[in-house]
C-alpha cells in the first residue's frame, strides 16, 4: 500500500464536498492510503498568479509542496485547478533559484519542492489494474454511454503538465471501460467550458457549457465524467440556467470520475454524494437496472439445466429500456 | 616546384571578413610559392585569364585556389589550369567562403585562419602528381522509376529520341495521382482526357519498355554504367493472356479495400484498378483473396476466358543496365486523422479528403460522377473545404506548403457548383497561394462567378448537429467566430514525398528530406539533377508540384538525361585508390570493406595473389585505405602523405 500526501483544496470542501467523498471511497475499495495535508493553503486558484508580480502564484503553492515533501514522494490534487498550479509552480521553483530563497527566507528551512504531483486520473491509472476493476464492476454500467471530459487545465498548458495528449486526452477511459461502460466519440472533450467566467460574464459560460452538452446529447452520451470541480459546476449545476436561458430542456448528468468508477464497484449514488448534483442520474440508473436484470437473468440460465430457456432477456430489456428512449429529457426525478 | 596561390575576394562574400591581401602575402612566404595574389571574381572570365597569365609568367607547376566549396567550383578552376597548360590535377581548391567568411564576424582571426588553410593547401600540393582520368562506355538506356505524369513524360521525351527507356511502376498501371482527378486547374480541362492518350503512348511506343507492378530492389554501378534489380511482384494474373474483361472482377467473391478510388467505394481481391487502366490487366490481391485467406475458391481461375489466371506465379527479377535514372516516385497525401482530432480524427464518415473527392467529381468515379455523403448517399448542400490540413502547421510539424491546396481547392468549389447548382461552398484558408499563370484569376471566379464564400481563418472543431456537421471556425476578416452547418467537409489535406521513397533513396543514395521529397542537387542550378551523377528527378517526387511543373520538369530531366547518353563515353575520376603490389600481404580485408564491389584478386608471376583495384569500380571513398593493415593502398590525389602534411601544417 503506498501513502500519498492528499491536497483537497478549496473546491473538495466546500461545492465539490461529493468529489472529496467518491474519490476517499474508491481509493479505500482499492487500498490507496491517502493522508491529508496538515495545515494546508489555498493553491492560489486564479487570482494569485496576478499578484505580487505573478509570483504568489508560485509562493502558495510552494507551502504545500514543501508540507507534503515531508512525509511523502507524491502529492494528489484531485481538483484540476489545484493539480495545474501546483505543477505551474513546481516548475517555476525548479526553474528560478530566487524563488526558492524567497519561500525559504519566508519557511526559514530548506524547501523541499520536489514531491511529484498527481492528478486523479494519474493515481488512479498507477494504483488500480484495469483488470481488477473489471472483476470487481462485473459490468455493471454495460451499456452507460459515458462521455469523457477532460476540460482545458488537465492537459494545458502541456509543456508544464506533460500528462496525455492535449489535443485527444485518453487516460481515462481505461477504468471508466474496465467498469462495463461505452466510451464513445466525444469531440468537445476539451473544450472549454466557460471556466470562472461564471463571475464575470455569465453568458459566456451559459453559451459554451450549453454546446458541450448539446453535442454530448448528440453522441448519444448518457453521462458526462469530469475530473475537474469548476468544469462540473458549469455544466451540471449550471444546467438549468442553460435551460432557461436558451429554452432548453437537457438532462444530461455529470459525474466525477470517482463517482462513475463508485458506480461501476456497486457503490450507492447517494453514498458518493451524487444526490448533491442539480441534474439526477435517472438514465444512468435504468441502464445500469438493465444491466443487472440482464446479469441475474444470465446468472439463472447458467444454473437451470440447459435447454429449459425462459423469457427472452433481450425482449425484457428492450421492454425496459424503451421509454428511456423516448423520453431523454424527462428522466431527472426518477433517481 | 613553382606554387601559384590565387587568393579570391568573391565579390564581398570573402573580402568583407577574410583581408584577401594579407592572405595573398603571408602566401609569399610559403616554400615553394613563386607567386601569390588577390583576385576579385577568379571565376570570372577576366579572373581566369589573370590565373592563366600568372601560370605563363611565373612558369608555375602548381596551383592553389583559396576561394569556395570544391563542390562550387573545382571543375572551374581544374579547366582553367588546363588551358594554361598544366594537368588539370595539380590544382588545390582551399575554402576560405564556406568554412570561413560566411561563418565567421571578426575579420582578424578570420583572416589568420584563411592563412592556416592556405598553408595546409600549400603544403597539400606539394606531394600533387598529375593524374589521367580514364574514359568509360555509356550504356545507352534510362531507366523511369514512376508511372506517373511526371514518369510517363520523361519516358516519352527519351524514347523520341531514340533512347531505349524501362518504365517501372509498382502500381498494376501506370498514371499515377493525376489518374485520380476528375479536371484540372486552371482549364478545366478533363485529367483522364489528356493523360489518357499519353499513357497508351507510352505503352505503345517502340523505345519504350513498361514494367507495372513492380519496383527496384537494388541498384549497383554508377553514372553511365547502372546496374539495377527489378523485382516484378506476383499478381496472379498473366498480363500477356489477360484481355481487361473484368469478368474476374464482377464474379470474385472477396472485397478489398479500393485503393485506386482512395477508398470510396469498394473492390474486389481480383480488379482492374479503373477501365482505363494502362496496362488493362487486371491484379489479385492475396492477402484479400478468399483462395490464399480460407484455402478455397478459385472463381476467378473458372470463369477466366483468357486462361490467364494463374495463382502459383511467382516474383521475378529482373537485372539490367541503364546509363541514366530519372526518379518519377510522385507524392501521398497526409494522413491526416492522428495529428488532427479537431476534424473528428476520422470518426465522421462525412469528412473525407480532396483526393477522395476528386474521386466523387469524377464521371468514371465509384459515384459515377455524383457527388453523394457517404454516411447516407444524400446529395450535399452546403460542402466546406478546410485548407491547409496538414500543411502550414508548425504545431504538428509539418510548417511546409503543398503548393496545390488553395487551386485545386478552388476548382474543386467550382465543379461542386457546377455539379449541384443549389449547392453553397465554403472556402477555409489561411492565404489565398495562386502565382501560376491564370491561377489568381481562376481563385478569383470560384468566389465571383461560382459563389464560393472564402472565409480566412482556421478551424477549430467539427461536431455532429442533427445528423450534419457543424464546423467552427474563425473569420479573422471579420475578427468574429463563425460555425458553418455542413453536409459534406473536404480536408486539402498536405503533401508528403511517395511511401517508400526514403527506402528507395537510399538504394540510389540520393538524398531525401524529412517529408520523404528527394533533394535536388541545388535548388537553383541543378533543379533536376541530385547529388549521384546520371541521377535525376522529375515531378512531385522533388516537392509538391502541380502537373505543368511536374511535366516541365520531367522534360528537363529527360533533356539531361540525354544529353548524358548522348556522349557515348564519360571521363572518369583518376582519383581511385591504387595498390602497392610489392608490399600486399593478400589479405583481402579491403574487399571486404568496398562499398562498391571495386577489388578483385590479382594473381602474380611469383605465385602470391594480391589486390587490384578496378578503376571504373573505385569511387575513391577511401574506406580500403583506412582498413588496410600493412597501408600499402592510396587513394590517388588524396596520399597518406598529402594528408600528414596537412596536419602537420594545421598543428604548427
Ligand atoms: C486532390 C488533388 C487535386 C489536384 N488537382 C490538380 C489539378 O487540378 N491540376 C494540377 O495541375 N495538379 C493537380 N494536383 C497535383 C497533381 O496530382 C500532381 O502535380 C501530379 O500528380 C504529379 O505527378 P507525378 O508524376 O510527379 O506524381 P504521381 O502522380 O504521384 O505519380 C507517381 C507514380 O509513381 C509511382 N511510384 C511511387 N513510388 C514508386 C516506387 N518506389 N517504385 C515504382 N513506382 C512508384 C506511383 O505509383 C505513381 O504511379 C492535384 C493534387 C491533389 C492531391
Amino acid at each position: 500500500m503506498s501513502a500519498y500526501s492528499y491536497f483537497p483544496g478549496c473546491s473538495l470542501t466546500s461545492t465539490a464536498i461529493e468529489y472529496d467523498t467518491s474519490f476517499r471511497l474508491v481509493a479505500e475499495e482499492f487500498g490507496i492510503g491517502l493522508d491529508m495535508l496538515e495545515d494546508w493553503n489555498c493553491c492560489g486558484a486564479s487570482p494569485a498568479p496576478h499578484h505580487w508580480g505573478g509570483n504568489l502564484g508560485v509562493f502558495l503553492p510552494a507551502r504545500n509542496l514543501h508540507i507534503a515533501g515531508a512525509g511523502h514522494q507524491a502529492m494528489v490534487a484531485p481538483c484540476a485547478g489545484c493539480y495545474t498550479r501546483h505543477k505551474y509552480a513546481q516548475q517555476q521553483l525548479v526553474r528560478n533559484e530566487e524563488h526558492r530563497t524567497k519561500v525559504e527566507n519566508a519557511l526559514h528551512e530548506p524547501l523541499r519542492y520536489q514531491t511529484r504531483i498527481m492528478n486523479i486520473i494519474e493515481l488512479f491509472n498507477e494504483e488500480i489494474d484495469p483488470e481488477e476493476m473489471s472483476r470487481r464492476a462485473r459490468s455493471r454500467l454495460e451499456n452507460v454511454r459515458l462521455g469523457t471530459y477532460y476540460g482545458c487545465v488537465l492537459t494545458r498548458p502541456a509543456e508544464v503538465l506533460g500528462f496525455d495528449d492535449p489535443k485527444d486526452p485518453v487516460s481515462m477511459e481505461p477504468l471508466l471501460a474496465a467498469t462495463g461502460a461505452e466510451i464513445p466519440y466525444f469531440p468537445f472533450k476539451t473544450e472549454c467550458c466557460g471556466s470562472y467566467m461564471g463571475l464575470a460574464k455569465k453568458e459566456i459560460v451559459l453559451r459554451a457549457s450549453r454546446r458541450i452538452i448539446e453535442v454530448a446529447l448528440e453522441c448519444g452520451i448518457d453521462a458526462l465524467v469530469t475530473a475537474c470541480p469548476l468544469c462540473h459546476q458549469n455544466l451540471d449545476l449550471r444546467q438549468g440556467q442553460i435551460n432557461r436561458a436558451f429554452g432548453t430542456k437537457y438532462e444530461l448528468p455529470v459525474l466525477y470520475l470517482s463517482q462513475a468508477l463508485g458506480l461501476g464497484l456497486g457503490m450507492a449514488p447517494e453514498e458518493l454524494g451524487i444526490d448533491a448534483h442539480a441534474v439526477g442520474i435517472g438514465r444512468v440508473m435504468r441502464k445500469m437496472a438493465e444491466a443487472e436484470a440482464q446479469e441475474s437473468e444470465n446468472e439463472a440460465r447458467r444454473q437451470r439445466p440447459a435447454g429449459a430457456a425462459g423469457r427472452s432477456p433481450d425482449k425484457e430489456a428492450a421492454r425496459q429500456a424503451s421509454p428511456a428512449g423516448t423520453a431523454m429529457a424527462r428522466d431527472g426525478e426518477s433517481t | 616546384m613553382r606554387i601559384g596561390v590565387f587568393v579570391c575576394q568573391c565579390g564581398t562574400n570573402i573580402a568583407a571578413t577574410v583581408n584577401t591581401g594579407e592572405v595573398a602575402e603571408a602566401a609569399m612566404a610559403m616554400r615553394n610559392v613563386a607567386h601569390a595574389e588577390s583576385i576579385q571574381y577568379s571565376c570570372s572570365e577576366p579572373g581566369q585569364k589573370a590565373i592563366i597569365n600568372a601560370v605563363h609568367r611565373h612558369g608555375l607547376t602548381r596551383v592553389v585556389m583559396a576561394a569556395c566549396s570544391p563542390r562550387m567550383h573545382e571543375t572551374t578552376f581544374r579547366r582553367t589550369v588546363n588551358q594554361a597548360g598544366m594537368n588539370p590535377f595539380m590544382l588545390e581548391m582551399v575554402n576560405i567562403r564556406e568554412h570561413c567568411s560566411w561563418i565567421h564576424s571578426d575579420m582578424e582571426e578570420a583572416t589568420l585562419k584563411a592563412i592556416d588553410l592556405v598553408r595546409k593547401g600549400v603544403a597539400r600540393v606539394r606531394d600533387q602528381a598529375p593524374l589521367h582520368p580514364d574514359t568509360v562506355p555509356v550504356t545507352m538506356g534510362a531507366l523511369v522509376i514512376g508511372g506517373g505524369v511526371a514518369g510517363i513524360q520523361a519516358a516519352l521525351d527519351m524514347a523520341d529520341a531514340g533512347i531505349p527507356v524501362t518504365l517501372v511502376e509498382r502500381e498494376s498501371t501506370i498514371g499515377g495521382n493525376m489518374a485520380r482527378l476528375d479536371k484540372t486547374f486552371p482549364t478545366l480541362d478533363c485529367s483522364s482526357c489528356i493523360l489518357t492518350p499519353r499513357m497508351v503512348e507510352a505503352k505503345q511506343h517502340e523505345n519504350i519498355r513498361l514494367m507495372v507492378n513492380s519496383e527496384v530492389e537494388q541498384v549497383r554501378g554508377y553514372i553511365g554504367n547502372f546496374e539495377v534489380d527489378v523485382r516484378r511482384k506476383a499478381t496472379c494474373v498473366n498480363e500477356e493472356k489477360c484481355t481487361g474483361c473484368m469478368i474476374c472482377e464482377q464474379k470474385c467473391p472477396g472485397k478489398a479495400p479500393d485503393e485506386f478510388n482512395v477508398d470510396v467505394g469498394e473492390s474486389k481481391a481480383i480488379s482492374v484498378p479503373f477501365p482505363q487502366a494502362v496496362p488493362l490487366v487486371a491484379k489479385l490481391r492475396k492477402e484479400h483473396c478468399r483462395l490464399f485467406i480460407k484455402g478455397k475458391c478459385s472463381v476467378c481461375q473458372k470463369v477466366c476466358p483468357a486462361d490467364a489466371i494463374d495463382y502459383e506465379q511467382e516474383d521475378e527479377v529482373l537485372t539490367e543496365k541503364f546509363g541514366a535514372i530519372i526518379v518519377a516516385t510522385g507524392y501521398d497525401t497526409f494522413d491526416w486523422k492522428a495529428a488532427y482530432p479537431e476534424y473528428g480524427g476520422g470518426h465522421y464518415p462525412d469528412v473525407i479528403t480532396s483526393l477522395q473527392y476528386e474521386r466523387m467529381l469524377s464521371a468514371s468515379g465509384p459515384t459515377g460522377g455524383h457527388v453523394k455523403r457517404p454516411s447516407d448517399g444524400e446529395e450535399p448542400k452546403n460542402i466546406v473545404f478546410i485548407s491547409c490540413v496538414g500543411s502550414r502547421d508548425p504545431s504538428i510539424g509539418r510548417p511546409l506548403c503543398c503548393s496545390v491546396g488553395c487551386m485545386y481547392t478552388a476548382k474543386q468549389a467550382i465543379l461542386t457548383k457546377e455539379h449541384i447548382p443549389d449547392s453553397r461552398s465554403y472556402v477555409f484558408y489561411m492565404d489565398i497561394r495562386a502565382s501560376g499563370k491564370g491561377y489568381d484569376e481562376f481563385t478569383r471566379r470560384a468566389q465571383e462567378e461560382f459563389g464560393a464564400v472564402y472565409l480566412r481563418g482556421r478551424v477549430g472543431k467539427i461536431y455532429p448537429r442533427g445528423g450534419r456537421l457543424v464546423v467552427m471556425g474563425v473569420d479573422t476578416l471579420a475578427g468574429e467566430q463563425v460555425e458553418v452547418e455542413a453536409d459534406l467537409v473536404v480536408l486539402a489535406t498536405g503533401l508528403s514525398g511517395a511511401g517508400g521513397a526514403d527506402e528507395l533513396a537510399r538504394k540510389l543514395n540520393i538524398s531525401y528530406d524529412r517529408y520523404g521529397f528527394l533533394s535536388e542537387g541545388h535548388p537553383k542550378l541543378r533543379p533536376v539533377e541530385t547529388n549521384t551523377g546520371g541521377i535525376y528527378l522529375a515531378g512531385a517526387c522533388q516537392a509538391p508540384r502541380d502537373i505543368p511543373d511536374s511535366v516541365a520538369q520531367a522534360s528537363a530531366a529527360a533533356a539531361k538525361a540525354a544529353g548524358l547518353l548522348s556522349r557515348g563515353e564519360l571521363e572518369t575520376s583518376p582519383m581511385v585508390a591504387e595498390v602497392d603490389w610489392m608490399r600486399c600481404t593478400g589479405c583481402f580485408k579491403c574487399r571486404d570493406v568496398c562499398p562498391y564491389g571495386a577489388i578483385e584478386e590479382e594473381g602474380l608471376r611469383d605465385g602470391r595473389t594480391v589486390a587490384r583495384v578496378i578503376p571504373s569500380l573505385c569511387q575513391g571513398c577511401g574506406v580500403c585505405n583506412v582498413a588496410c593493415p600493412p597501408s600499402v593502398i592510396s587513394l590517388k590525389g588524396f596520399t597518406d602523405n598529402q594528408l600528414i602534411a596537412e596536419v602537420v601544417e594545421l598543428l604548427r
